[in-house]
């Protein structure tokens, strides 16, 4: 029954019997033919892909559980080490933002000759006010050189090594600075207490001064070189019986969050001592 | 070993001293670390309390300290010498004598630097520098007693176990 090669009628009729099965499958004819017919098949295959699934995917979890914990730790490890380099740029930028502002001050008072230096501890005693910075012999500082900041004066530097010194702040108790305040140009003594409190005496009782008038330094005895910034006048007493009236000062200077200072290393501090001996 | 570990942890301590807890602060008291290990390595069980740890801890802290070597060697030295002399005669309870000694040491340290401040000159209100300095630090220091207290007692087995173990 095999359609033999040569009859072109049976060859014609296939043909056309294609073309007619290919135009009613492509008008939507024969859709519903092959749903009723792709059904059940495609049940089948769906049934079979997903069953190969669950088996394909118990097969290899313990892979993936091994591979997905040595790919969450290793973004762990970048996470912690993205987070400690967050840590050290937020420093380097307060540092920069420090330096830029303690530049600021260098160039402001282009006659002074500066040597930067980070504060490295503290006095243990709470009794005084030291602070000890990383500069020393090493690096051209020597006893007697003013310390400052970007916000004004610090302190001075009292005890040198060759890599590090220390530095009198001017809230110890033991400090005194000449000071002049300003705009009234009346001089006074600043001195410091265990407190961390500032106050100016041998005020005058003539002197006219208001709370935030400015107070600098001098430049009397030779200690301190004139003009630097040292706060601003918070309250002033006065009482009938005294010489003098009093001030207490509010300083420019954070000295609970010192970090970087700037030491004036071409100040030499005068030695008045033997002029006033009285030689008794 | 015991001495040696000792002087270590003085040397842990002034660091310490010197560098952070300064910031930690009560009014203008702060603690005295290397005093509280001082007594509490000085009264650890199987140590015997040796004065000569004070004289070390007085150096290590005048190096670093603006007073003179002398006043802290004094300071740090009394107190362990009340530690000495408190340890299993007043009280048998370590505890008590580690309180006892802390308190009476505190007290002896600011006061010979006190003395020795008052004498250079210093224009110090006793008053305040008991109420704002001394009180706040022998708070801080009683508060730091215990944790450290437990600290050296565990590094105290970990390090230098005892001779009869």
């Amino acid at each position: 029954m095999r359609p033999s090669r040569n009859n072109p009628y049976q060859l014609a009729a296939l043909l056309v019997a294609a073309a007619g099965i290919l135009l009613l499958a492509l008008g939507g004819y024969l859709t519903p033919l092959f749903n009723g017919a792709l059904g059940p098949v495609e049940g089948v295959q769906g049934w079979l892909y997903t069953r190969f699934q669950a088996i394909q995917d118990f097969v290899n979890a313990p892979v993936n559980i091994a591979s997905l914990r040595q790919e969450n730790a290793e973004l762990r490890a970048e996470n912690a080490q993205l987070q400690t380099e967050i840590i050290a740029l937020q420093q380097q930028v307060t540092e920069g933002e420090l330096l830029s502002a303690l530049l600021d001050f260098a160039r402001a008072r282009p006659e002074n000759t500066y040597q930067a230096a980070s504060v490295i501890g503290q006095d243990p005693s709470p009794f005084l006010h030291y602070v000890i910075i990383n500069r020393g012999s090493d690096d051209g500082l020597r006893r007697g050189m003013p310390v400052v900041s970007q916000q004004g004066l610090v302190g001075r530097i009292t005890q040198v090594t060759a890599t590090a010194s220390r530095v009198e702040l001017i809230t110890d108790p033991g400090s005194q600075v000449s000071v002049r305040m300003q705009p009234s140009e009346v001089d006074g003594l600043l001195s410091g207490s265990v407190t961390s409190q500032l106050s100016i005496d041998l005020i005058p009782l003539e002197a006219n001064l208001q709370a935030g008038d400015l107070v600098l330094t001098s430049g009397i005895g030779g200690m301190y070189p004139g003009n630097i910034l040292i706060g601003q006048i918070s309250n002033v007493r006065r009482e009938a019986t005294a010489l003098f009236q009093t001030a207490s000062v509010q300083p420019a200077v954070d000295f609970t969050r010192l970090e970087i200072v700037l030491v004036i290393v071409n100040f030499q501090p005068l030695d008045i001592s033997p002029l006033l001996d009285t030689g008794e | 070993m015991r001495t040696l570990t000792a002087v270590l942890l003085l040397l842990g301590a002034t660091l310490l001293q010197v560098t952070l807890l300064p910031r930690i602060r009560m009014l203008q008291g702060s603690v005295d670390l290397v005093l509280i290990v001082l007594l509490t390595w000085m009264l650890q069980e199987d140590n015997r309390p040796d004065w000569r740890l004070g004289l070390v801890a007085g150096l290590m802290v005048g190096y670093a300290s603006a007073l003179p070597d002398l006043i802290l060697i004094a300071g740090y030295t009394l107190a362990a010498l009340i530690c000495q002399l408190l340890h299993r005669r007043i009280w048998q309870v370590r505890m008590l004598t580690l309180l006892t000694s802390l308190l009476l040491g505190t007290l002896a340290i600011h006061l010979i630097t006190l003395s020795y401040l008052w004498l250079s000159d210093n224009p110090l209100s006793a008053g305040d520098a008991f109420n704002l300095v001394t009180l706040p630090t022998l708070l801080l220091n009683l508060i730091l007693l215990l944790p450290v207290n437990a600290l050296i007692s565990e590094l105290n087995k970990l390090i230098a176990p005892p001779a009869n173990s």
